[in-house]
């Protein structure tokens, strides 16, 4: 490696991206979960005043970029950002910043608080070094609005429908509203006559069923995060796929986040992102191996 | 639909996008006599669960529903029971 191109890792590690303009360097700002406070926008905006061109971009990620940044300027802009709070990003082969949608704490299909998970996440896994770069998303519900499946690891909350049926007054309005037509309405042979059931195989646990219902039969039998693994879009795009559907505490989502992380920095090649290290392993042998170590893990205590 | 219900009236909201749908099925509903319902028909997917959130939140009721093609048609009413 040469001088400049250690220089130049050393500055990505630090949120710092050169720009085809020589001299010129990208100021990739964090946001944990895409929240900054009124404060710190005042500050961001004064920086790229001062130091930049005047204007920020927006990344897909909920992250500020300040652009045309002086190599000269690099470290007073980094200091007067520093002074409200504001980190920098990650580029590069590492953890990058975690984003999350707004989740229960304002948004009615809510089921997890996405943020509070977000700002754990951050603690535990940013700027961690992985053999590709590695991208973690938290989605309150199966809006997906933050599209956990298409990163590294996602995390989504979910819910478990239950019909009750003493409050269904069988209007069938279920069959209908359910996006993946995972709700049927079947007759029984006993005294009621019928009973509305869900296939555990399509329902996508959204919580639909237990917001709409006029009566409130469908209520929530379980609730908890579907955790992904191995989503990316990049040049070669791959959908996650689910580790493990429901996982009902917060404790257990940290560990099988941190068995796949290690098992990513473990096995994964150089420049290879955890998706496809997962394709050319074997999805079934990896899931195994996690939820394996889950369960051992679990019983030791 | 076979319907113990007394149905007043349809409205049509097919091919109407949120939030005109779900304005004008509660400017219908409004609009009802206590005993009366209203036949809404809406169509299905994501105009449907606007729809009957919007119903939900205003606090009426919706008593039953049929499919039709592509479309679903709900039964309404202004108060949480028929007597
Ligand atoms: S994913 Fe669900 S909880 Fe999060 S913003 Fe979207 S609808 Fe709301
Ligand atoms: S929507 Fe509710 S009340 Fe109507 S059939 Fe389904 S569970 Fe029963
Ligand atoms: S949770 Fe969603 S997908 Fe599952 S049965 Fe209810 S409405 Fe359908």
């Amino acid at each position: 490696m040469s001088d400049n191109n250690r220089d130049q890792a050393a500055l990505g590690k630090v949120g710092m991206m050169r720009q085809i303009q020589p001299e010129y360097y990208v100021m990739r700002l964090k946001a944990v979960a895409g929240d900054l406070t009124a404060r710190q926008l005042a500050r961001i905006s004064s920086v790229a005043e001062q130091y930049g061109r005047g204007f920020v971009h927006l990344s897909t990620r909920q992250g500020i970029e300040i652009h045309y940044v002086h190599q000269d300027n690099l470290e007073p802009a980094r200091l007067a950002l520093a002074e409200e709070g504001i980190e920098m990003g990650a580029c590069g082969p590492r953890v990058r910043s975690i984003v999350a949608c707004p989740g229960d704490e304002t948004c009615r299909w809510g089921v997890i608080d996405t943020k509070a998970m977000a700002r754990e996440l951050d603690a535990r896994y940013f700027k961690a070094e992985t053999p590709s770069k590695f991208k973690l998303a938290v989605t309150g519900c199966a809006h997906n609005c933050t599209k956990a499946n298409e990163n590294d690891i996602g995390i989504r909350g979910a819910i478990e429908p239950k019909w009750e049926r003493s409050s269904c007054t069988d209007c069938s309005l279920c069959v209908s509203f359910c996006p993946v037509k995972a709700i049927g309405r079947r007759e029984t042979d006993d005294s009621d006559g019928f009973q509305y059931e869900v296939d555990e195989n399509s329902c996508i646990n959204c919580s639909v069923c237990t917001s709409l219902c006029p009566t409130n039969a469908w209520v929530v039998g379980r609730k908890g995060y579907t955790v992904f693994i191995g989503g990316t879009m990049g040049k070669v795009p791959r959908f996650a796929s689910v580790l493990k559907r429901i996982v009902e505490t917060e404790e257990e989502v940290f560990d099988l986040v941190d068995k796949a992380f290690t098992c990513y920095r473990e096995n994964g090649l150089k420049k290879e992102r955890f998706g496809h290290m997962i394709d050319r392993i074997g999805l079934e042998n990896i899931k195994e191996g996690l939820l394996e170590v889950t369960v051992q893990h679990k019983k030791q205590r | 639909m076979k319907s113990p219900f007394n149905i007043k009236n349809s409205v049509d909201l097919r091919g109407l996008s949120c939030p005109v749908n779900a304005v004008r099925a509660k400017d219908a509903i409004a609009a009802l006599g206590d005993e009366e319902l209203i036949e809404v028909v809406v169509d299905e997917g994501q105009a449907l669960i606007n729809v009957v959130r919007s119903i939900n939140d205003a606090g009426y009721r919706i008593f039953k529903s049929e499919p039709r093609e592509n479309s679903i048609a709900i039964i309404v009413g202004r108060r949480k029971t028929v007597s």
